[in-house]
Formats: structure tokens, sequence, C-alpha cells
């Protein structure tokens, strides 16, 4: 023995060594990939028929979710191979275009009425 | 939380990285990232040209999954795949009383979507639902600058009013929608001034896409475009996407040896993406899963089935390798992939034969077999 009497034998400790390690590794590998929470979701259930009384929908409720991450990425379109660009304010060439397709009364007064709101 | 969120939203990201380094080291299906949703069959209008395969071939949905089964597979679609992105359709979405709940499951789970709808039922209320619910891009299709031209497409009478009215709600709210244009031979001299209209109520984006017969479209091949039609028509698409710096796509494969594309720099022109990593994978209104919103091949169900399983199968490696006779010799057939094979399964009963357009065509390619 070496002299440390109270210390476990060398092979054993490096094995030990070797299960924290892996113990780890595992933990950290897992972060990877998102948790798999209980399917969470509220709907209506109805109540089985025939029914005394009118049927009335009873909320079921599950699991809250975790909140929603703001979109960081940029948008692709899924049926556009290239990214789509984000919205603008109207350039003055499309406002010109609005207003001679307005004066053409090319929109119908629903259009327009929503436009001038 | 929010650093959970942010936390979350990175650890999905790598994910769909090691997918992909996995996917190219050992040559598994790439799990992708695009999914469409086909929320019902069901439908506000009843349109000439649509491309849905159950207007043809009922029995291909067996039915419409409830609010719980659609919320169960879209969680299992996001933890098996880790999408960060799906795409609302139908028939028209927002006819299913529970859209608004699945939408808000969605956004909490962090996913953002989609919308393609006709418009009829995007009031101000559920505009701004959407908006604050994750929505990032709305498509809504015009087919004609004077009422008749849409309605007779749509054969729903006061279709193009309130098509219009919803473009005019997204423009006030400042959101971002693409516009679509479906050229049929009956509507599309009139390319321009629909296109013109929906700049000038804001679209984000346009996309033209030549009618692809498919559905009930089947039925109509007499609207199928001539090349000349669509040749003269992608030159209004560029020049109103030069004019206005707008991008412009092209969605439905336009085939390089009828039309050459290159005469459009400005356009950004998509061919079949099935069983690549841009696929768009569909999963019907039964929770079937299809190679693209196009076609009727069935791969699997989702409900049963892993999405990895299911586009590990046959009927994908099928669908992808199918080319019509006449493609083989060509050298922009990896380019090209021969068109839309979905649309000549459909309406001709074959993955193997020359898709409606081509067929329309045949005499055109340069490398015509001599009759």
């Amino acid at each position: 023995m070496s002299g440390h009497g109270s210390r476990l034998p060398l092979t054993l400790r490096f094995k030990l060594g070797v299960l924290a390690l892996l113990t780890s590794v595992v933990t950290a590998a897992c972060t990877l990939f998102p948790p798999r929470w209980p399917i969470p979701t509220c709907y209506a259930r109805v109540p089985p028929t025939p029914s005394p009384a009118p049927a009335t929908p009873t909320p079921t409720c599950y699991a809250p979710l975790p909140p929603t991450p703001s979109p960081t990425a940029p948008f692709i379109s899924p049926i556009s191979p290239l990214p789509t660009p984000t919205p603008t304010a109207l350039s003055p060439s499309r406002q010109a275009l609005r207003a001679q397709l307005l004066a053409a009364r090319q929109f119908p007064e629903t259009v327009i009425h929503l436009l001038d709101l | 939380m929010a650093v959970y969120a942010r936390l979350q939203s990175t650890l999905l990201h790598w994910q769909q990285a090691l997918q992909a380094r996995r996917a190219a080291l050992t040559g598994q299906p790439l799990l992708g990232t695009y999914y469409i949703l086909e929320l019902t069959p069901r439908c506000t209008q009843d349109c000439r040209y649509c491309y849905n395969v159950w207007k043809l071939r009922p029995e291909l949905v067996t039915g419409e999954l409830d609010t719980r089964a659609w919320c169960e597979l879209i969680a299992k679609l996001q933890a098996e795949t880790g999408c960060r992105t799906v795409t609302f359709s139908g028939g028209e979405p927002l006819l299913r009383p529970d859209f608004r709940t699945l939408l808000d499951f969605c956004h909490r789970r962090g996913l953002a979507s989609i919308l393609i709808t006709n418009g009829g039922l995007l009031d101000t209320d559920m505009l701004y639902f959407c908006l604050d619910h994750g929505v990032q891009m709305f498509e809504l299709t015009l087919l004609g600058a004077e009422a008749a031209t849409h309605d007779r497409l749509t054969r729903t009478p006061g279709s193009w009013e309130r098509a219009l009215a919803a473009m005019a709600r997204l423009a006030k709210a400042g959101a971002s929608w693409c516009g679509v244009f479906v050229a049929t031979r009956e509507n599309i001299g009139e390319v321009r001034p629909t296109l013109e209209m929906m700049i000038a109520l804001g679209a984000t984006a346009l996309m033209f896409n030549r009618f692809n017969p498919g559905g009930e479209g089947a039925r109509h091949l007499e609207l199928l475009p001539t090349v000349e039609q669509v040749q003269e028509a992608l030159a209004v698409v560029e020049e109103l996407a030069v004019a206005y710096s707008l991008f412009a796509s092209v969605s439905i494969p336009v085939l390089p040896c009828l039309v050459d594309i290159r005469a459009y720099p400005h356009l950004s022109f998509g061919f079949c993406a099935a069983g690549h990593e841009n696929a768009y994978t569909t999963i019907g209104p039964d929770g079937r899963v299809r190679p693209c919103n196009h076609t009727a091949t069935i791969l699997g169900d989702l409900r049963s089935q892993s999405l990895a399983e299911i586009l590990a199968g046959p009927a994908l490696a099928g669908f992808v390798a199918a080319v019509p006779e006449v493609c083989r010799p060509c050298p922009g057939l990896a380019t090209c992939r021969a068109g839309c094979r979905a649309a000549a399964e459909v309406c001709f009963g074959s993955l193997y034969e020359p898709e409606p357009w081509l067929h329309a065509n045949l005499d055109r390619m340069p490398a015509a077999p001599s009759k």
C-alpha cells in the first residue's frame, strides 16, 4: 500500500474518475436536445352525447408552455429559395402607383375605404 | 425566462445543424426545415385551377384531425425536426374554428408561421391575432385586375373584392405578405395591372406561378398558358421587380427547355425540392405525409410513424427518382428535375409521364423525339 490507508485503491479511484467524466459528458450532450414537454394544449372537450343539456364545451388545460423565443433568424419563405425582405414603408414609387390606381378607381369602394381609415 | 427562451432557440438551431451534418455524413434523409400543414380540405372557394389532390381523388383524405391531434402532431414534428417555422394551408385554414388555438399553440412553442389564405376570412381581428401570434408572412392570391376575371376562376362571387380587402388590411397593418398571381390562359393578359394592384397595396414580395394542373385543375387543362404567354408575363414580372425593388419568385417550375429563364435575372426560379433540404414536406388534413402539397403520393402517417422513418421509406426515394424518358438525356435535368412530376402523377397517373405543361409542348423541346 502507499501508506495512505484511508484512501481508496488507485484503480478504483481511476474508475470513479472515468465514471464522473462520462456522467458530465452525457449530461452536457443531453442539453443539446430540446426538452420534451408533456403535450401542452387547451382544447374544448364536448361532453359525450346524448346529453340532457345543450353541449357546452369544457376547457381542458394542460401544463403551461415555455415562453416564446423572439425570432432572431431572417425569414426564409418555404416556397421560395431566397430570403424574403422585411417590410418597409411604402416607397415613393409605390405611393405614386397607389395614387394613380386610386385616381383610376381601380380598387373597389371597400378597399378605398379601408385605405382611407 | 428570456435567457431560457434564447437558449432553447439556440439549441434547436444547433440540433438542425447537427441533423444536416449527420445527413451529409451518413446519407440518411435530411428532415428538412419547411413543413406545410393542410389543416382542412374545406374551402370557401371553388377554384378551377386548384391543385388540392382531394378535389380529384377524395379518398386521399380520410378525415380531418381535431385540435388535440393537430397539437400532438405539431409537437411531434418540432421535437423530431427542430423546425422553427410551419406553414398553414388547406383548403382554407381560417375555416377551422380552432385556428386561433392551433396558432397560439405554435406560438407558445416558439414556432413562427406562414399563412396561405384566400383572404376571405382575414378580418381585422383575425389579422391582428395572427400578427400577435407569430405569423411572419401571409400569402394571398389575386387573379385579375377585374372582379370578373378573378371570380370566374374562383367560381366564387365577391372573392376578388374580399381578397383585395384583406390585402388592404395587411397594408394598413404593415404586415409582410406575398402577392401570388396564378397565371392561366384566361387571366395571364392581366398580369401587369394585377401585380401593380398588389404592389400598390404594399406586397412585400411577389410570386408568379404558372397554372400547374392537379386536383380540380386536372379537369381544366384548357387553362394552361402557352409558352409565349408565360415568356411575356415573366418579362412583366421582371420589369416590375426591378422597378419596385421587389423580391419576385417563380415557385412552379418553368422548364428551361421551354423558356430561357436566364432572360429574367431578377426572378428567383424554383424547382421541385422533394427529397432535398429545402423540400416542403406536407402533412395532410388527416396527418398523412406527402413530399409536397401538389402530389398524391402518401409517404406515411405521422400519427403512427416518426418523420425520419417516413422519409427514409421507399416511397420518397421512388418519387425523387422518377424521371420521364424524354427528360433523361437533358443536361439540365439536375436543375430542372423534370418540372412538376406531381402534376404528371395526378393528371396522367404516373410520375414517369412528362408533366402537363411539358406534355402540351413536347414538340418544342430541343431534343424532342421525332414523331
